[in-house]
């Protein structure tokens, strides 16, 4: 059997020992208790496998009275407890000691007297290591600047960097480094921080990857847009694009009423903004895109090109040809284009009544 | 004297020549003890003084999940340990000539 989280009669049995050393300043009880648990655990496993954790009494059994047990601690540490000086108050380093200590037996004797408990308790602890996983995916968001458009990060030295939080996160996890003192300490604020952000910086990044902040990125492919519609309407010097409403479209294909394909279709919507589409991904309108949203997926031409971004169907620049340069920016290869690939070759002609421009002949049924 | 008295002053000590050729887990480091003649030494004074040596950085420490029971967390000397080792080898070594001398100057 490996059990990961200490059986409640050790961690009874430990607190009892620290109650017994409540004297003792914080640092010094630490010093003499920190993993007094695990220890325990350990040494049980030796000495007793069978039942040695059973309850209080078994532990007892093998290791002798809590209080013989802090003594021999104490003694072989060569501390010595203070002496209780009547009519003096206690400091308030052992009131916190005593308060530890007495929270810890409370505790142990709840979960020895509860069983769900243990098994939520345990249950956990086995998720210890995703808790672990996420404590370092913060720092990582923390040292890189949090974007939250890239959760895992730009380029082989950001990924690099995650992971390398990542492995350190977990060894600590494990107590495997940083387990002198004030390391632990220091974890340990960082830890509870760490929780805090992970669940506001999960948050952020599920709306930023469902799209709905598409808005928040630079206007890295705006000039170009301008540029682009220049010569189009006059109502175009309304700032915002139109976006499209419609989920993973990708592209646009314009036939003409006699349903042959028309290339370069300008289209623009009621007020003559041009429509332009948004990256199926990560809900940003291409005039929107800048280096910073890029995924490693195709984008259209005129992003790099400048070229307007209403005229369709689109063409692409495939990803392999989009390369991505240590500082993060994006160049494209225009050459590499990724050919529209129209749905039909040509469609049926439009009705003559409806093609010749004036609204369908609508008869009084009556 | 009991020679548990005796021990107090050099556990340390001793623990640190426990971990010095070969690592070790906590009940590890007690066995070796008292294979080596210290019959009398607790559990509870190695591994306090384990976790105590560990924590002034004399011994590092890894975890080695076990098949039959809670992880083992073995403890290896560092190359601070080894100095304070070296160190107090020698004064051990003063120490107990010093005492051997007088002894046996008392006997004769």
């Amino acid at each position: 059997m490996t059990t990961l989280a200490p059986p409640p009669a050790v961690t009874e049995y430990a607190n009892a020992v620290r109650g017994h050393l409540a004297g003792l300043d914080a640092e010094t009880l630490d010093e003499l208790t920190g993993g007094l648990e695990a220890d325990l655990g350990e040494a049980l496993a030796e000495r007793a496998p069978d039942g040695g954790a059973a309850d209080l009494a078994a532990v007892t059994a093998v290791f002798g009275s809590p209080s013989a047990y802090a003594e021999e601690l104490r003694v072989a540490a060569g501390v010595e407890l203070p002496v209780p000086v009547d009519g003096r108050r206690p400091t308030l380093r052992a009131l916190v000691a005593r308060q530890r200590a007495a929270f810890g037996q409370d505790w142990a004797r709840w979960r020895s007297e509860h069983r769900w408990a243990n098994a939520v308790i345990e249950f956990l602890v086995v998720l210890a290591p995703v808790w672990w996983v996420g404590r370092g995916w913060v720092l990582f968001m923390w040292f890189s600047g949090g974007d939250y458009a890239h959760p895992l990060g730009r380029g082989l030295l950001q990924h690099l960097l995650l992971l390398g939080l990542v492995v350190l996160s977990v060894l600590w996890g494990q107590r495997r480094i940083g387990q002198q003192r004030w390391l632990r300490r220091a974890g340990l604020v960082v830890s509870a921080v760490a929780a805090f952000a992970l669940v506001i910086l999960l948050n952020l990044v599920g709306h930023q990857l469902g799209g709905a902040y598409n808005t928040n990125y630079g206007n890295g492919g705006n000039d170009g847009y301008g540029a682009g519609i220049a010569e189009g309407p006059a109502s175009v010097e309304t700032a915002d694009p139109v976006a499209t409403p419609f989920d993973d479209l990708t592209n646009l294909f314009v036939y003409d009423a006699q349903g042959n394909p028309v290339e370069n279709a300008q289209v623009v919507d009621q007020n003559g903004n041009p429509l332009v589409l948004a990256d199926a991904q990560t809900g940003t309108v291409w005039t929107d895109w800048s280096d910073t949203v890029w995924f490693g997926e195709a984008v259209p031409a005129g992003v790099f090109s400048g070229d307007p971004l209403n005229v369709y169907p689109l063409w692409y620049v495939t990803e392999e040809a989009i390369t991505q340069h240590p500082d993060g920016s994006v160049t494209a290869d225009q050459a590499e284009l990724d050919a529209p690939r129209w749905p039909a070759a040509s469609l049926f002609p439009v009705p003559e009544s409806s093609a010749d421009g004036s609204a369908p002949a609508k008869e009084p049924t009556d | 004297m009991d020679t548990t008295q005796l021990l107090k002053g050099v556990l340390d000590l001793a623990v640190l020549a426990a971990v010095e050729r070969e690592d070790g887990y906590g009940y590890d480091v007690v066995r070796r003890l008292r294979a080596a003649g210290l019959a009398d030494v607790g559990d509870a004074s190695v591994y306090g003084t384990l976790r105590r040596l560990y924590a002034a950085g004399a011994l590092t420490s890894y975890v080695v999940p076990s098949e039959e029971g809670p992880h083992r967390k073995y403890y290896g000397i560092t190359p601070q340990g080894r100095t304070s080792l070296e160190h107090q080898r020698k004064q051990w070594g003063e120490f107990s000539q010093t005492m051997s001398d007088l002894l046996e100057g008392e006997a004769a």
